[in-house]
């Protein structure tokens, strides 16, 4: 497939790549979990002569049959091209520039962020806190006046279309029937959907993000941040929480008491469940609540 | 070979071309158990409980070298020594047909199962091995060797085991069509990681060893000659071009040509760096090591000299 992009690359770009003789080299990549299903996406960074950084990345798929992961992926990241266009953000993610189809073949063609993958430590992750609060207060800037009013009915929605069981449906909704989320107003603003220290990518002060598969997974705010802190270290997750969601929810100008934090930690911590199927099949509903209320000590 | 079908013996719908020989990490009487359970319990019982075993078998990544290879829906391929179907599977997916054999009976019998629940019937499935086969010339779009040309000299019909090598190559070449391609998965000889690990031969080291000290060794500790013949770069280039074949693009497979996560052109050392720089973990001392010199030329140079395992893709 690597000559068919190459001829692709070439075609498409030339002023990127810098003539029609030029030799493209490309590197095979994927993650250490690629490979588990079919929809697992391969990536090649494509690399001129003598460069030392990749100046395109390429995602695929195994088959052709799997051609809805490269498109929902392309998809995603335009949105997030187009959120963040001739602002700050926009280097925040990787451009969409070409999606190639020719009903045998499919992959996507994107620039490639700056940066490395970093293990990340308290400093490093205030560092990407306080930019991806910065880029969310953007958004909620430009969200066109979009709320959650109804926080209650918004998860219950979730709820009822998921894939539980409906026994499982039942338990957790008779767990938010107890709780209160009255008052509450939450902007709508688009969340990454997987923002881990996998997906980070940091060089200096500047901050990219990777990954789009589960960009809008949904838009209620806060889930990134929750995600980022519950994955760094989901012992110590509640106390982030409580360190930096009140300049996040002054920045993007929701309305919530902090005695109604724990409620909504609840139903990130039960929508990062629901986003990864695998995670729901491991657990019952019962398991994710007693170990929400082990973990955020209720 | 529906005429030759008609001759040979058949089991389980399986026609053997060569006596059945069983190889793998894990024992025989393991994966017999293992075929049984599936026979009886079926896949999801299986699943649960073998899954993990069998070396990475279910993973779809095993075959991602093909990448590099123009590979259309009308190819035919030919997987030499195909095990549990670990590339013929994922190959099957994309191409027209593949035709898999394999020296084992067990492991073969469990990719015909394979197929059979993915709902591949483009997979031809039989007993053979590469001196026992029976094809046409001109047969094949691509042939793939993965992990298979280093155990081809244990074949005690030739002198020495690189005899056996090259006889292996040129019946594979005959078999390409002309613009065919061979896959070979394999080692390099003076891997590091032999340092701390076997060589195929079950001894330390034998693998760095001028190979007639390394024969005397073998028969002095395991009462046979040492046949696992495996090269660095320039000896697999030697060896190609001594079986007949042009040049070779050999690539750096991370963690392993069996599991070839992060591939990387061999010629191109900007891209290792960026590869160890960015992509590989720093999860072991030597990788924080790698990481830490990746900027020094000759570390980078004699680091790709040491890789483990490459992945060779050859035109006829």
């Amino acid at each position: 497939m690597i000559q068919l992009i190459e001829k692709i690359i070439i075609e498409k770009f030339l002023d990127l790549t810098g003539g029609i003789n030029v030799k493209l080299s490309f590197l095979k990549y994927s993650t250490p979990n690629s490979g588990k299903s079919l929809d697992d996406k391969v990536i090649f960074f494509v690399f001129k002569a003598n460069e030392k950084n990749p100046f395109l990345c390429v995602k695929t798929v195994r088959t052709y049959l799997a051609k809805n992961t490269v498109i929902k992926n392309f998809d995603n990241l335009k949105k997030l091209n187009d959120l963040t266009n001739n602002s700050k953000y926009e280097n925040m993610f990787a451009k969409a520039l070409y999606l190639f189809d020719d009903g045998e073949n499919i992959f996507s063609i994107e620039t490639v962020c700056p940066g490395i993958k970093t293990k990340l430590n308290k400093k490093r992750l205030e560092i990407v806190t306080k930019k991806y609060i910065d880029f969310q207060e953007y958004l909620a800037r430009n969200n066109n006046g979009q709320f959650i009013t109804d926080i209650e009915q918004f998860v219950k929605d979730i709820i009822i279309q998921s894939e539980l069981k409906e026994s499982d449906k039942k338990k957790i909704l008779q767990f938010i029937g107890q709780m209160s989320f009255k008052g509450i107003r939450l902007p709508r603003i688009i969340q990454h959907g997987d923002v881990t220290e996998d997906n980070i990518l940091l060089e200096k002060d500047s901050v990219s993000i990777i990954d789009c598969d589960f960009v809008g997974f949904t838009d209620m705010p806060g889930f990134d941040l929750f995600g980022l802190f519950y994955r760094f270290d989901k012992y110590k997750s509640k106390k982030l929480c409580y360190e930096y969601f009140p300049e996040y929810f002054i920045k993007i100008r929701a309305d919530i008491g902090v005695d109604k934090y724990d409620n909504l930690f609840f139903l990130y911590y039960f929508l990062e469940h629901l986003r990864k199927k695998y995670l729901l099949e491991k657990v019952s509903a019962d398991e994710i609540i007693s170990d929400f209320k082990i973990i955020y000590k209720m | 070979m529906n005429d030759i079908k008609n001759h040979i013996k058949i089991i389980d719908d399986i026609p053997f071309f060569s006596e059945d020989s069983y190889w793998g990490k894990a024992p025989k009487e393991e994966l017999e158990k293992a075929l049984k359970v599936l026979e009886e319990k079926g896949w999801e019982y299986f699943n649960a409980n073998y899954q993990n075993k069998f070396d990475f078998t279910f993973e779809e990544n095993r075959a991602d070298w093909r990448f590099n290879i123009p590979i259309d829906k009308n190819f035919v391929v030919l997987d030499a020594g195909a095990g549990m179907g670990r590339n013929s599977i994922p190959l099957a997916r994309v191409v027209k047909k593949v035709v898999a054999f394999d020296s084992s009976f067990l492991r073969i019998k469990f990719l015909k199962k394979r197929a059979e629940k993915e709902s591949l019937d483009n997979i031809d499935i039989m007993v053979a091995d590469l001196f026992n086969m029976p094809f046409k010339q001109n047969s094949f779009d691509l042939i793939v060797m993965n992990g298979v040309l280093e155990w081809v000299g244990a074949s005690d019909k030739f002198k020495n085991p690189r005899e056996a090598q090259i006889t292996a190559l040129k019946i594979c070449k005959n078999l390409l069509k002309d613009g065919g391609y061979l896959y070979i998965g394999i080692e390099n000889r003076f891997a590091f990681a032999y340092l701390k690990g076997f060589d195929h031969s079950g001894l330390r080291f034998t693998s760095y060893m001028p190979r007639f000290i390394a024969n005397w060794y073998m028969f002095l500790r395991k009462g046979k000659r040492y046949d696992t013949y495996t090269y660095n770069i320039k000896g697999y280039q030697k060896l190609l071009r001594d079986a007949g074949f042009g040049g070779a693009n050999f690539y750096l497979a991370y963690p392993g040509y069996n599991c070839p996560r992060t591939i990387i052109p061999y010629d191109n050392l900007n891209i290792l760096a960026y590869a160890i720089k960015n992509l590989m973990p720093e999860n072991t001392l030597r990788r924080k090591v790698s990481k830490m010199v990746v900027g020094i030329k000759p570390a980078l140079w004699l680091y790709r000299k040491l890789f483990f395992s490459f992945s060779i893709i050859v035109k006829k």
